[in-house]
């Protein structure tokens, strides 16, 4: 069986979408935070399948400033978990209720 | 010349690195390095109203334009930061630690605004979007000790990092459709062969991002959470800044490469139906709130849901429609929040009841935020009177009749709590009769943003001479 542009896109479709439901149905923070790399690089292998299937070599560049800008978000979000930590003594979503009506 | 063109921006990040420089070595005051960026940026804005417009220009093989939009925009983000900087002086004393470092982050996330302004490629778009986003996701949580704020600086971690992989996921659609990233290439290419969904389902994507920073319903969970969690200069930046470089946005992809007939068809009755949706919500979920800055977080849903039906109206006249409505939304929403700054230095709660009687604590404070208030709700002789006028014309020529009445509704519902929180201040008996000092410098920026909120209320004709000029170049 051939691989083609579809199993690729397919393949990242379902894990942006396993990224999505993780984010939404999770309860620690660390997974919550994998779950949205999980979103990202899913969309990096969108870029990289069509970059190859489409011979355009924009979708690789694209990926490098995906990669770089994803590690400055990582850097930022832990050191925010690690500042939870500190105050709530734990990573759980459910300790984050102060903020409503 | 075109080296000349980059030049704000490169300014303005070179400043804001040396600064940061400059404090990790000799580490001065912060309210020297306060008076510093007040006075780069303040610099920076003579610079830019001289650069000339008419140079429709393009740097870096074409991924950043100069046009007249992107000088309006540049103009408008500077001096939003501007005051967001004044805001933060009168609160510098509620920042814990790291007070220097506010200012420049600032300064970081005004530069990425303005590099905003001039996008004409995704991959520009991305990178210039998430040095906002990053440097708000900081300013968000800079109140490290308070859970509040913590809390808030997560949730938009969270919003934020979702909504970037949705644009990242569509521009990569749009990418493999197209073959290139470029604006123009993606114009040339959607009208050069038929439609297909491809390109849908990634213009889908990537506007689900860019709704998620200008907080549309549904799309707007995050928005009163943050608003109130976030230090109250960064409420300001974000109510005022990110949702206009949301909207800048909007307009360079909506005017620009899908502009085009077949497109439109489908993204016009989508986002009429947001904009009804976000100003039902948006202003009727504000009559019940008690802190003044979640109800200011639901009525910027609100005002958001006016200004994408600005984009849904006619080409040129919803365009210049959303930029007027942009500037009246500049200044009275900067007047309200100056003023809360300038009152929340000696108080602690955004509780409503807080500002009963500010009236008589000080008028200085009172008269301004009331003014701003009347003129968020659009009340006539006030200047966001015009901006909502402008968009029911735009809105009423385009036939959209139905977002006209949705329109009607909710500013009606809009008047009841802008106007409850007037009656508070003004008829409510204060709990403390203590006065409350505020300096010299802040009556003069005061005085100046609630006069022009009544001048340009009466003449605004300078306001739609400068947005006429960007469409008859």
């Amino acid at each position: 069986m051939d691989i083609g542009l579809q199993h690729y896109l397919v393949a990242s479709g379902a894990l942006f979408s396993l990224g999505l439901f993780g984010i939404i149905f999770r309860r620690n923070l660390i997974v919550v935070f994998m779950c949205l790399e999980l979103m990202l690089n899913a969309a990096n292998l969108t870029l990289v399948a069509f970059s190859r299937f489409t011979q355009h070599i924009d979708g690789q560049v694209f990926v490098f400033f995906t990669i770089t800008v994803a590690a400055a978000e990582v850097a930022v979000g832990l050191a925010l978990i690690v500042a939870i930590f500190r105050i709530k003594g734990n990573g759980k979503t459910e300790s984050l209720k102060e903020l409503k009506f | 010349m075109n080296a000349i063109l980059g030049t704000p921006e490169f300014l303005l990040t070179l400043a804001a690195t040396l600064l940061l420089l400059w404090d990790a070595i000799s580490n001065p005051t912060p309210r020297l390095l306060g008076r510093i960026s007040f006075a780069i940026l303040v610099g920076l804005f003579v610079y830019v109203i001289e650069l000339d417009p008419k140079m429709n220009k393009t740097l870096w093989s074409g991924i950043y334009l100069w046009d007249a939009e992107a000088k309006f925009f540049k103009l408008f983000f500077i001096l939003t930061s501007i005051l967001v900087v004044w805001s933060i002086r009168l609160l510098e004393s509620k920042i814990e630690v790291a007070k220097s470092e506010f200012y420049i982050i600032t300064l970081f996330a005004t530069a990425g605004m303005m590099l905003l302004s001039s996008v004409q490629d995704l991959v520009f778009l991305f990178v210039a979007l998430e040095l906002v986003t990053v440097s708000f996701y900081v300013l968000v949580a800079y109140h490290r000790s308070q859970t509040a704020s913590l809390e808030a600086g997560v949730k938009y971690l969270i919003m934020g990092a979702v909504s970037s992989a949705f644009l990242v996921m569509g521009s990569a659609y749009l990418l493999g459709v197209t073959g290139s990233t470029h604006f123009d290439a993606i114009n040339l290419a959607l009208r050069s062969s038929e439609m297909k969904p491809e390109i849908l389902f990634g213009l889908a994507l990537v506007l689900v991002a860019l709704f998620f920073k200008v907080s549309v319903v549904p799309f707007h969970v995050w928005a009163p959470d943050v608003y109130q969690g976030a230090p109250l200069p960064v409420t300001a930046f974000l109510a005022v800044g990110s949702k206009a470089a949301g909207f800048v946005l909007l307009l360079r992809l909506l005017t620009g490469p899908f502009a085009g007939e077949e497109v439109a068809g489908y993204w016009i009755p989508a986002l009429a139906f947001l904009a009804i949706a976000s100003m039902i919500l948006g202003n009727f979920a504000a009559i019940p709130q008690r802190n003044l800055k979640r109800m200011l977080a639901y009525s910027g849903i609100g005002h958001a849901g006016f200004l994408l039906a600005g984009i849904v109206s006619n080409f040129f006249q919803g365009q210049a429609a959303v930029l007027i409505y942009l500037c009246t939304y500049l200044i009275s929403a900067m007047t309200v929040f100056i003023a809360m700054s300038a009152y929340g230095k000696n108080s602690d709660s955004d509780h409503i009841s807080n500002y009963a009687g500010l009236s008589r604590k000080s008028p200085w404070i009172a008269v301004p935020m009331a003014l701003g208030l009347i003129s968020l709700a659009g009340i006539p002789p006030c200047i966001g009177f015009i901006g909502k006028f402008t968009i029911f014309i735009a809105v009423w020529q385009s036939e959209h009749y139905v977002i006209f009445a949705a329109g009607v509704i909710s500013a009606v519902a809009g008047l009841y709590y802008y106007l409850g929180v007037v009656r508070t201040m003004y008829w409510s008996n204060p709990t403390d009769m203590e006065p409350i000092e505020i300096s010299f410098q802040t009556k003069i920026v005061l005085g100046l943003l609630s006069s022009s909120i009544l001048i340009l209320g009466f003449w605004s004709y300078p306001l739609f001479s400068i947005v006429n000029k960007i469409f008859l170049f």
